[in-house]
């Protein structure tokens, strides 16, 4: 098991603790598990909380990480030297990519990423679509497995659109 | 008979650089992480250059444990 494949394994005992529902990998690494490598630092972990006030409260994993000696960094989780975000899904587009995210393996463990089509559903809403993301958007595109007709249902439902001329 | 890609110095690139990118799609999720490792080293020395690096900037330490 390498020093991933524990960071993934220490994600799932969140999970398997009760301190979250589920969870789903984005950003950078997603696009890469489905594409190509791009240069990243960080592991974006998108989680649906157990605690479903109107509150979004990170203390639960926060004290959870403390548990285990988990060095707390500019928001992130640092297990094993990697820095992981937890972001608690902050829409219903996140929501539906964390539920209908796909299972891979790593190694001997399974990971769950969040699909190809729904990447590019959250770089594209408003708040998300930097230049970066534009440019991962266009990377997911050229997939040959890419989903056509799903990436225009959730588009559609989403009200988003891809920026021209991709 | 021979393609254009052959002959053709701009084409020639450009399908090495689609043979490039579809060897990386084709990697295992460890190759795809042990290849981000590769593209950090690189970043930490340009980023740099430029900047203090932040305190997440760091390559992982992917040892096998």
């Amino acid at each position: 098991m390498d020093t991933f494949e524990r960071a993934i394994a220490a994600i799932t005992d969140l999970q398997q603790d009760g301190i979250i529902d589920d969870y789903a990998i984005g950003g950078a690494m997603a696009v890469a598990f489905w594409s190509e490598p791009t240069a990243t630092f960080d592991l974006d972990v998108f989680v649906e909380l157990k605690s479903s006030g109107p509150l979004v409260s990170l203390e639960p994993i926060y004290s959870w990480a403390r548990q285990r000696d988990y060095k707390i960094q500019s928001e992130h989780i640092v297990i094993g030297g990697l820095p992981v975000q937890i972001i608690p899904t902050p829409d219903r587009l996140a929501e539906e990519a964390v539920a209908e995210a796909a299972s891979l393996v790593y190694g001997d463990s399974q990971v769950r990423v969040i699909r190809p089509e729904y990447l590019i559903a959250l770089f594209l809403e408003p708040t998300a679509r930097t230049a970066k993301r534009l440019t991962r958007v266009a990377m997911l595109l050229e997939l040959e497995s890419l989903d056509r007709r799903l990436l225009t249902d959730i588009l559609q439902r989403y009200n988003l659109s891809l920026p021209t001329p991709l | 008979m021979t393609h254009t890609h052959d002959t053709d110095p701009l084409s020639r690139l450009q399908h090495g650089k689609q043979e490039l990118r579809a060897t990386r799609r084709a990697m295992t999720l460890p190759e795809k992480v042990a290849q981000v490792v590769e593209l950090q080293k690189i970043a930490v020395v340009t980023i740099s250059r430029r900047r203090r690096l932040t305190e997440i900037e760091r390559v992982w330490p992917l040892d096998k444990g």
